[in-house]
């Protein structure tokens, strides 16, 4: 059977043909089987027509033709069924009526705020909200930077931040064996030359700095007393200023010193004759827009600081940090009010109008 | 996108999205925040979205944005701070679309969204699936039982008239 439906090796059709020529009483049957063959007849389901789908409208789907007609979802096939069968069904056609009527039609309304979403030309426009993150970043980019300036004033481990005379005082380590208690002063770390103990002569003291400013730490008791046998009894501290170290009776040093601390001047006598005859926040201002923003001196307007230069300051520290070549813009119009305020870089360009 | 193309669909589009979100919202100043913070969004991502597909993605943000503060706000309701008036209609009704209008509103919020799609801006089944994130299928549903309950609306109130 296998060999008739064909389903033998050449092998096996070898060896069947050898087997059957020793045994021809067995050939003589095969060929019998090869004689029986099935042809198929040509015979055809007529009623093919009955066993497909028809389109059919009734009571039950006559809502889904409604909508499928109205959306557009019937073909001409079943289109032409449902409006024949609307012709058949007066009744119905009323309720057709109502989905056609229950199509909603636009109402003419406007958005009178457009001119709000639109954007000029420059670049993109930061609503109160997006202003907020930003003006956030900013804040943030802008102390990074003053701490990288801050951290690299550009002075070496020896370079003199400040040298002061004091021409009314002299400094005096207090003796171990003082009974009064001894006062923590904040000065300089590690570096301010105290005199030993019992060792009461007149000295210029001077504050070095490392490259990096460290927060002041409590380093030396000691007591300060006024020159000439003025000697304090009560334990102070040393307050910083710009022009000389005074004598307070006070447990803290005052921010003010900090500040002048940070400012990142090579010779502090130098410093103060350049600006001499300005108040504290001029000499500040002054200070921070030629250490910094390394304008000219001779320009800069001691009186205005703004929030620009202050911006301007923290991209600097970025561009310094990561090593792009972002810059801030300003725009002018005609009569030279600025218009907007810019940040341009490779990767990102954003403006802020000014309000009028 | 560039600038320019931008200001064109704000010029194009904004009133679609608008009308879209405050027959949804039935809040001015909602819709109005719903319009600012779509195309704030699509600013955003400007530099990937092209002219073309613009309006299909004002619409898809609107009204996801629409859906985050319909949800949120309904975290925010209070059984007594529902006013029954703001359930009930009182008034007479002027003509044919004013009654649909209310009709409208009284649909589901995905059936209502997705016929506006489809009677305002003629979106088709498979552009609305895009923009609510509906599949089609659910999009030809609702949009057939909104369909049935503006037609049994309007077949009320004309057996009553």
């Amino acid at each position: 059977m296998d060999y008739l439906d064909g389903e033998m090796s050449p092998d096996q059709v070898i060896r069947l043909m050898s087997f059957l020529k020793e045994n021809p009483d067995l050939k003589t049957e095969l060929e019998e089987f090869e004689e029986i063959n099935i042809e198929p007849d040509k015979k055809i389901f007529e009623s093919k027509i009955t066993l497909k789908k028809r389109f059919v409208v009734n009571d039950s789907n006559f809502d889904d033709f409604c909508i499928a007609s109205l959306e557009g979802d019937l073909n001409e096939e079943e289109a032409t069924l449902f409006q024949n069968w609307l012709q058949e069904n007066p009744l119905k056609v009323k309720e057709f009526e109502l989905y056609k009527k229950a199509r909603i039609i636009p109402e003419k309304i406007t958005f009178d705020f457009k001119s709000t979403l639109k954007k000029s030309s420059g670049g993109r426009i930061f609503t109160p909200k997006v202003w907020g993150y930003f003006s956030a970043a900013a804040s943030i980019i802008i102390l990074i930077a003053l701490y990288i300036f801050i951290s690299q004033p550009g002075a070496n481990e020896n370079t003199v931040i400040s040298e002061i005379i004091t021409d009314t005082t002299t400094i005096e380590t207090k003796p171990q064996t003082s009974p009064e208690p001894q006062t923590k002063t904040e000065v300089e770390k590690e570096n301010i030359p105290f005199n030993k103990p019992g060792d009461s002569k007149q000295q210029k003291i001077k504050l070095r700095s490392n490259n990096i400013i460290e927060k002041p730490v409590i380093t030396q008791d000691v007591n300060i007393v006024p020159d000439k046998s003025n000697r304090l009894t009560k334990p102070v501290t040393i307050e910083l200023t710009l022009n000389k170290i005074r004598l307070k009776e006070i447990n803290t040093l005052p921010e003010k010193s900090i500040l002048v601390a940070l400012v990142p001047v090579k010779n502090f006598e130098v410093f103060e004759n350049t600006y001499s005859g300005l108040t504290l926040s001029q000499k500040a201002v002054k200070s921070f827009k030629s250490e910094i923003l390394m304008e000219e001196k001779d320009k800069i307007n001691p009186d205005v600081l703004t929030l620009w230069d202050i911006a301007d300051a923290g991209i600097r520290g970025i561009n310094k940090i990561i090593g792009w070549k972002m810059e801030l813009d300003k725009e002018y119009d005609e009569n030279g009010d600025l218009l907007a305020l810019g940040f341009d870089s490779n990767i990102i360009s954003l403006y802020h109008t000014m309000n009028k | 996108m560039t600038t320019a193309e931008y200001n064109k669909c704000v010029d194009d589009f904004s009133d679609s999205v608008y009308r879209f979100i405050l027959k949804n919202l039935r809040d001015e100043d909602k819709a109005k925040d719903v319009v600012q913070d779509t195309f704030e969004k699509m600013w955003v991502k400007a530099a990937d979205i092209s002219y073309p597909k613009a309006k299909s993605y004002l619409f898809s943000a609107a009204y996801h944005t629409m859906i985050d503060m319909i949800r949120k706000d309904r975290r925010q309701t209070h059984f007594d701070m529902v006013k029954p008036e703001d359930h009930s209609h009182t008034e007479q009704y002027n003509d044919l679309n004013e009654i649909l209008h209310h009709a409208l509103n009284q649909l589901a919020e995905d059936q209502r969204s997705v016929i506006m799609l489809r009677d305002y801006e003629g979106y088709s089944y498979r552009e609305i699936s895009q923009i609510t994130g509906f599949s089609e299928s659910q999009v030809k549903v609702y949009i057939y039982r909104g369909r049935q309950h503006l037609k049994k609306y309007l077949g009320r109130i004309e057996a009553l008239v």
